[in-house]
């Protein structure tokens, strides 16, 4: 269900920030110390990787300029600390990078991966060259394809069905329709009046040629989008 | 203060403007201004029909597989050179991230024979003349390639109006190496604007955040996603700006469209608006307000924005030349 914070949820979030807070993600009834985990399994061997986990990570062409920042990943913890889900959630980039590196095979029904925004700040910032960002892509498209995850993409197959119907992306009218009541009239002045605002502006038609729609849907079908699409659209939505 | 964006070759003719989703629905404007400021400044560029979307909005959502996004790329690719505009101009730092991403990926061996075992199908291949012939860049450095001539086409001057920028993250954070300046404290949407006067506010704090839509975020977890963009809404409000400019439409959304909300929400006031670099720049050079920048697509109210510029009155070049107006 799609609804827009109050006042009080955005106020939780920001605490969320304050120096402290970051580190009491668990229970008050199970008290740990994070830094402790870390330091017990930060100097693990990767040879361990029984799962097969770290391998395919490793070999996925997205990893192809970052493998060898994983495997030299030293949880300086840069990534955590300009990570926009670290800060606002529950969410450490430095402790999946660890967990890739061990082959953690619970990476692989791990719903806190899907707190990511794909900013990119890790990647940018990481003096390996590691990207927990491509890390969170490869472990979430996984996820997906055993079925774990679909219930993650449920929500977002009207893209699929859009973007196959039409060439066209964009926020489909199902995803936004949810969250623009607060956006006000103006926002459904667009809604209403986008085609003309186009023909005003001389930016042509909104979609790509013929040509271009039917090569897209045989490109998507050769590449196994129809079947995500089918296999999320069965799914509950988390 | 001076410019520190780099100086680049002048990127001439054959140029593609690569038509972005969410500029389209949301905010056509940005297209309008960007070729209205391609005319003003000689760029040669078509629009290519047969060019797709660059499923980015499906990638980023995890409902596109990446071998559907790299072959869409690869067709896109070929599409651009055999219509002899190879040089792919992004509106979309997303599209200007996902193309670059799959640009290196075809560069292995292995992943572009697989994807040319998908173009097979519709009769393309993303061959070494194709890979050596197609240039991807976002049309911020179009522009700043042709920037020495900005400074005489200025027709409303921006005189203390205080502009502050919002990197876009895939374009800075993904290629941080191809980025033109620095990526923590991007300075071209402010030095593409210095010749019409802005007062630019450099960096400050949270320069580099995100804007908070975080692809599914903004849908699944509103909460985390507008606390990230309230606390940069504070953020730019102490710094006294008057334009937060964007280089991406998700960020615009993000923005323009959550503005009002959270200031309501939260209870705090935050004096400024939101616009894309084109349509600020092209409003100094005198475009109109609705025909050229679209403003009626935005959420927040730009007529006291538009009224300060004098963007209302009408201009002509006799404004600056001093010759019989037209």
């Amino acid at each position: 269900m799609i609804g827009l914070p109050e006042r009080a949820e955005l106020d939780q979030a920001a605490a969320a920030q304050e120096v402290g807070a970051a580190v009491s993600g668990t229970s008050a009834d199970q008290p740990s110390n994070p830094y402790a985990t870390l330091a017990a399994n930060a100097f693990a061997s990767p040879a361990g990787d029984d799962s097969g986990l770290l391998a395919r990570i490793l070999s996925d062409p997205r990893m192809q300029h970052h493998a060898g920042g994983l495997l030299s990943c030293l949880q300086c913890g840069i990534c955590t600390s300009g990570c926009p889900a670290a800060r606002f959630g529950d969410f450490s980039p430095r402790e999946i990078s660890r967990r890739a590196l061990l082959g953690d095979p619970t990476l692989l029904t791990d719903d806190s991966v899907w707190l990511c925004c794909y900013c990119y700040t890790c990647q940018s910032r990481c003096p390996r060259g590691n990207s927990v960002a491509v890390i969170n892509q490869i472990i979430r498209g996984m996820q997906v394809e055993s079925g774990y995850g679909l219930k993650h993409v449920a929500l977002f197959t009207a893209w699929t069905e859009e973007f196959y119907a039409t060439g066209l992306g964009g926020w489909p009218r199902q995803l936004l329709d949810a969250i623009a009541d607060a956006w006000g009239d103006r926002w459904w002045n667009l809604v209403e009046h986008l085609d003309e605002m186009r023909d005003e502006l001389g930016v042509g038609s909104l979609y790509p040629s013929e040509k271009a729609m039917g090569e897209l849907r045989a490109i998507m079908d050769e590449t196994g989008s129809r079947e995500r699409l089918q296999a999320a659209e069965a799914q509950p939505r988390a | 203060m001076p410019t520190t964006t780099p100086d680049i070759a002048p990127i001439t003719g054959r140029v593609e403007l690569f038509r972005s989703c969410l500029v389209s629905t949301q905010y056509p404007g940005v297209e309008a201004a960007t070729k209205w400021l391609f005319e003003q400044l000689d760029v040669e560029y078509i629009v290519n029909s047969d060019q797709t979307c660059c499923t980015g909005l499906g990638y980023y959502t995890d409902v596109v597989s990446f071998p559907t996004t790299v072959a869409v790329a690869a067709r896109n690719a070929c599409v651009a050179v055999e219509a002899g505009h190879p040089i792919q101009a992004y509106l979309c730092s997303t599209c200007y991230a996902i193309n670059k991403k799959a640009r290196d990926v075809l560069e292995e061996p292995e992943q572009r024979r697989r994807t040319n075992d998908v173009l097979k199908k519709v009769g393309r291949e993303y061959d070494d003349a194709v890979a050596s012939t197609v240039r991807h860049h976002h049309v911020l450095e179009v522009l700043w390639s042709r920037h020495p001539s900005i400074r005489g086409l200025v027709r409303r001057r921006l005189s203390g109006l205080k502009v502050a920028t919002h990197p876009a993250c895939h374009y800075c954070k993904v290629f941080p190496d191809e980025v033109l300046g620095d990526g923590e404290d991007l300075m071209l949407p402010e030095d593409l604007l210095e010749p019409t006067g802005v007062e630019k506010t450099g960096y400050y704090p949270e320069k580099g955040t995100h804007c908070g839509a975080g692809f599914r975020q903004r849908f699944v977890n509103p909460g985390m996603s507008m606390a990230v963009t309230r606390e940069k809404l504070r953020r730019l409000a102490e710094q006294g700006v008057d334009v937060c400019v964007h280089m991406c439409p998700n960020c615009h959304i993000q923005f323009d469209r959550f503005h009002d909300v959270i200031s309501q929400t939260a209870g705090e006031d935050y004096p400024f608006v939101h616009l894309h670099v084109q349509q600020l720049l092209a409003l100094a050079l005198g475009a109109d307000p609705d025909k050229v920048c679209g403003v009626e697509a935005h959420s927040q109210n730009l007529e006291p924005l538009l009224e300060r510029i004098g963007a209302r009155e009408r201009v002509s070049v006799a404004v600056v030349d001093g010759s019989a107006a037209g």
